[in-house]
């Protein structure tokens, strides 16, 4: 426990201390009697109801039906007043950017917890939020095409999308649990608490009709041709698990697997599905290869008690995955269900996070190093090696890896890093050149809430 | 448990506990108990009462930090054009990290908490929040950079 979170504990405790509690501790509180708890009318869920019931009901209905119309005309105004702001450009000046080294390509990254989005060829950096301080941008993602940008706003607000230089902005949902985007179309995926819906850039959308229920927090996955989605269902409090894979026209087929996440889709054929193993902290002890046509399923080792996430590689039909551990990473054959141990050039003294190139030639890994810096290792076929990176400027870099957004590749042979609370920077994987992108007075990366939470993205004409 | 006599034994061992983690999950000592109260009488009135749940307190818990997250949705935007007014009685520290505390998003200030009142590990606070253990690791250091920069000035 670091010195602050002693600090904390401590005040914690003494605040908790000073807190007067009053007579209702003692046995002459009012509490729920062994006849009581079955009469509702007796005892209602809010205690302070009961005295309510002194008042005329018809007058607390009244009153309570004008003040629900007061606040939501008062939402509306609000919504109205939010989603007609105009974007804000901003020069280079203010926000040190360069643009240049974007090439063709645009990047989204959160700066002091409002979204930028920076392109490459017009050298124009477009501001597109204004959040309120306690509100937080994240989970930043490109449409397939680079011209629409999705992203949330935490706690209240919940997912948008307009166009990259911040035009035609819709609020897609409310509280959505998660949300991805087509591979082929402006439409996306997303989960409420208890439906996936599809939504298009203009703003509507509309539920898919299932059987069941997406688990909240729930990863939801495009087929590669567009035209399903699948995700996991898990009964509560009991062993059943289910993956919907729905195809349209039939949305809505069910199978059952032994699984809690679905992690790709990366052919026609193959869908991969993984199992968060109880007591091993942070990785996927085991994954289940699944042909969607004949629902065959095939069970491998992804690697056992890593430190960090792993990582399954979704070019070459996903036939790889990799886990981060402190000194090297299990790298796996998901075909052969072979894996090899491949040692780091520099040991971690924490959990790191691990990235595939886009070819699944070259992997990226991410760490805090042993002085208050993070460390990029870069390995594969004329990969550069380790690279120290920089420091958060606190002295310690406890959690920096797992909560930093993941390195993310350009191309093959380029990459994106947020190499510290400052900045983020391009390196070239083959020589090891860096090129500052972003520089900021501070900023965190944003809460990782959704899977592949994150607030950095890149988009490049393929 | 379906016994009224272990209801009442529970309600005495964990009143003074709840109510204090409730002031603390919500910022403010003004309906803490009630929150409480609502809790235990929403424990109680389950059919079949604890039956089979493995542990009464930490479902017990569950139900007040619930109770508590509900309560503040409805609260957030008054509490944020409202000036809190200090605890004469408290001391000026105390009183300047109850407000930072407080000020925090809930979610922040209901992860740093249970991490560091409840002593509860990742998996148990992603749980109560319905949220992911990465998730909780950033709400705890997020809230730690700001309470930080009240305790180290």
């Amino acid at each position: 426990m670091t010195d602050i979170e002693q600090r904390v504990a401590e005040l914690l405790a003494e605040l908790a201390d000073a807190t007067p509690v009053g007579e209702r501790s003692t046995a002459t509180a009012r509490r729920p009697s062994a006849g009581e708890v079955s009469d509702h009318e007796k005892y209602p869920v809010r205690p302070l109801a009961a005295r309510r019931h002194r008042h005329s009901r018809r007058r607390e209905l009244i009153v309570a039906g004008a003040a629900v119309a007061v606040i939501l005309l008062l939402v509306g105004l609000l919504v109205l007043v939010r989603d007609d702001r105009s974007p804000v450009s901003v020069s280079a000046a203010t926000l040190d950017v360069d643009t240049a080294a974007l090439g063709s390509g645009r990047m989204a990254v959160v700066i002091e917890n409002d979204l930028y989005v920076a392109d490459g060829p017009t050298g124009a950096v477009w501001k597109l939020t204004d959040v309120g301080k306690g509100e937080e941008v994240s989970n930043v993602s490109f449409s397939h095409d680079g011209e629409w940008v999705a992203f949330t706003i935490h706690d209240e607000s919940g997912l948008w999308v307009s166009r990259w230089d911040g035009t035609e902005r819709h609020r897609i949902g409310r509280a959505p649990t998660s949300y991805t985007w087509s591979p082929v179309e402006d439409q996306l995926a997303y989960a409420t608490q208890d439906q996936v819906r599809v939504a298009r850039a203009d703003g509507s959308s509309r539920a898919l009709k299932l059987s069941l229920a997406p688990e909240p927090d729930t990863r939801i996955v495009w087929s590669p041709g567009g035209t399903g989605v699948a995700f996991v269902h898990i009964g509560g409090g009991t062993t059943r698990e289910a993956l919907e894979d729905t195809a349209e026209p039939e949305w809505g087929s069910t199978y059952t697997v032994p699984a809690a996440e679905v992690i790709a889709w990366p052919s026609a054929e193959v869908l991969l599905v993984a199992q968060v193993r109880s007591g091993s902290s942070r990785s996927l002890s085991a994954a289940l290869m699944l042909s969607v046509a004949t629902v065959e399923l095939t069970e491998f080792q992804l690697g056992t008690g890593g430190d960090g996430e792993p990582s399954v590689s979704t070019a070459n039909d996903a036939t790889a995955s990799l886990t981060p551990k402190r000194d090297a990473v299990d790298r796996c054959d998901l075909r052969t269900s072979t894996c090899t141990r491949i040692d780091l050039p520099r040991a971690f003294p924490g959990p790191a996070r691990v990235v595939l190139s886009p070819d699944g030639q070259r992997w990226a890994v991410l760490g805090a190093g042993s002085n208050g810096t993070s460390v990029l290792s870069v390995l594969g076929s004329g990969a550069v090696g380790a690279l120290e990176l920089g420091t958060t400027g606190r002295g310690t870099l406890d959690g920096w890896a797992l909560e930093a957004e993941p390195p993310l590749w350009l191309d093959n042979s380029a990459l994106v890093v947020r190499v510290d609370e400052r900045s983020v920077e391009r390196i070239d994987v083959v020589s090891g050149a860096r090129t500052t992108l972003v520089i900021g007075d501070r900023f965190l990366p944003p809460a990782d809430d959704y899977p592949g939470g994150t607030g950095l993205a890149y988009w490049a004409p393929r | 448990m379906n016994d009224p006599d272990a209801l009442e034994q529970l309600f005495r061992d964990r009143w003074v506990e709840m109510v204090r983690l409730a002031r603390l999950l919500t910022g403010s000592m003004a309906g803490a108990e009630d929150l409480v109260q609502d809790a235990f009488v929403r424990v109680a009135g389950r059919p079949d009462g604890l039956e089979g749940v493995e542990s009464p307190s930490a479902y017990l818990r569950a139900a007040v930090v619930n109770a508590c997250r509900s309560e503040q949705r409805h609260e957030i935007v008054v509490r944020r054009h409202q000036p809190r007014s200090p605890d004469p009685e408290m001391p000026g520290y105390l009183g300047e990290f109850a407000d930072a505390l407080a000020s925090l998003p809930e979610r922040q200030r209901s992860a740093i908490v249970l991490r560091h009142h409840c002593d509860l590990g990742d998996q148990d606070i992603a749980a109560l929040l319905g949220c992911r253990r990465s998730t909780v690791r950033s709400l705890v250091k997020r809230g730690l950079a700001s309470l930080r920069e009240v305790i180290e000035p």
